[in-house]
């Protein structure tokens, strides 16, 4: 508890915790800027050969795990709840309840990253769906199929490894919110729940694209 | 203890975000031809700007931070711009003559798709 008793102070080179709360709020955007692009990139060449290929692209997608999926969906937008209510609670005397908040955040991503797990090991163990030798050439428009379950691997892979930094970091935050470090100054929980967030966007994005194509075929 | 019960703006918005997901997870199963691609789009960019504004509360963020967080739209925007003139201008998709890449389309979508690939 010794982070609570001496009254904020900015960083040496803040004039005010304002100005470095503000520089914070600017550097998580630049950074999830370039991650906007990063991502985007990859959205750009789904579009792109989901454009040429659109038969391979809707038979592939009808053979994600559709369930698991749109559940992990509801996953993420919870965990985005109760990371957007622990924001509300930083900065405040409520260090019990930031934690558990915190925590359940946490957990709700783990939920997320084992259900994913799950996934992927029907995908490679049971339907072969993994690029290269092991892939059924049988399936519909093949060449075109596999071309759409490289991409899967490459966006969800991505965004599990988004995920798994963000459990780590949300526990680390909960650990020093348990010792009292936010109950003066909460920006730092702020600036932790952009990336949660923008994580959970990037699933509603992805979810969109690779699991609702070819449904109705 | 007084204060520590969500916001309902946080109430509302998970509510509406669940509601979406389910409308878009439902839609899918209809035919709606090509435009199931649309709609299930247009879903997901209304909830992108409902977790912006709900979750993130960006309209309430810094100026300056909210210009830092719309220039990573403005450049994937130049990214796609700039890459759609060419896949809008060469017709048919140039991938799809070559023979390397060439495949077979099962008779079922032909009809469907109306291009012969």
């Amino acid at each position: 508890m010794a982070e609570t008793s001496s009254a904020p102070e900015p960083e040496i080179q803040y004039a005010s915790l304002a100005h470095q709360g503000e520089t914070a709020e600017i550097g998580i955007w630049a950074f999830l800027s370039t991650e906007i692009l990063f991502f985007g990139g990859m959205f750009l060449v789904y579009a792109l050969y989901r454009q040429a290929f659109p038969i391979g692209f809707a038979e592939g997608s009808k053979d994600t795990k559709f369930i698991i999926g749109t559940v992990n969906l509801f996953i993420l937008l919870t965990s985005s709840f109760t990371m957007a209510w622990a924001v509300e609670l930083a900065g405040t005397e409520a260090r019990r309840a930031l934690t558990v908040l915190l925590l359940v955040t946490a957990a709700l991503g783990l939920i997320f990253i084992g259900l994913k797990g799950f996934e992927y090991y029907e995908d490679v163990w049971i339907d072969h769906d993994f690029p290269g030798i092991i892939f059924p050439m049988s399936k519909p428009d093949a060449r075109a199929n596999e071309l759409f379950w490289l991409l899967y691997w490459m966006l969800t892979g991505l965004h599990a490894v988004h995920l798994s930094i963000g459990v780590g970091l949300v526990l680390t935050f909960a650990h020093r919110a348990w010792r009292g470090a936010y109950i003066r100054y909460g920006k730092p929980i702020e600036i932790l729940g952009y990336y949660w967030t923008f994580v959970d966007l990037m699933w509603v994005v992805l979810w969109t694209l690779i699991y609702l194509p070819g449904r109705n075929i | 203890m007084k204060g520590l019960a969500p916001p309902l703006r946080l109430i509302v918005t998970w509510a509406v975000l669940v509601a979406l997901g389910g409308l878009s997870f439902g839609l899918s199963f209809i035919r709606f031809g090509a435009a199931n691609t649309a709609v299930s789009l247009v879903i997901a960019a209304i909830m992108v700007v409902i977790i912006a504004i709900g979750y993130i509360k960006l309209e309430k963020a810094a100026p300056l931070a909210r210009v830092f967080a719309c220039v990573g739209l403005f450049w994937l925007l130049i990214l796609f711009g700039l890459t759609a003139t060419d896949y809008a201008w060469r017709a048919p998709p140039g991938i799809s003559s070559s023979p390397s890449l060439r495949i077979e389309v099962p008779p079922y979508w032909q009809s469907r798709s109306g291009t012969e690939r």
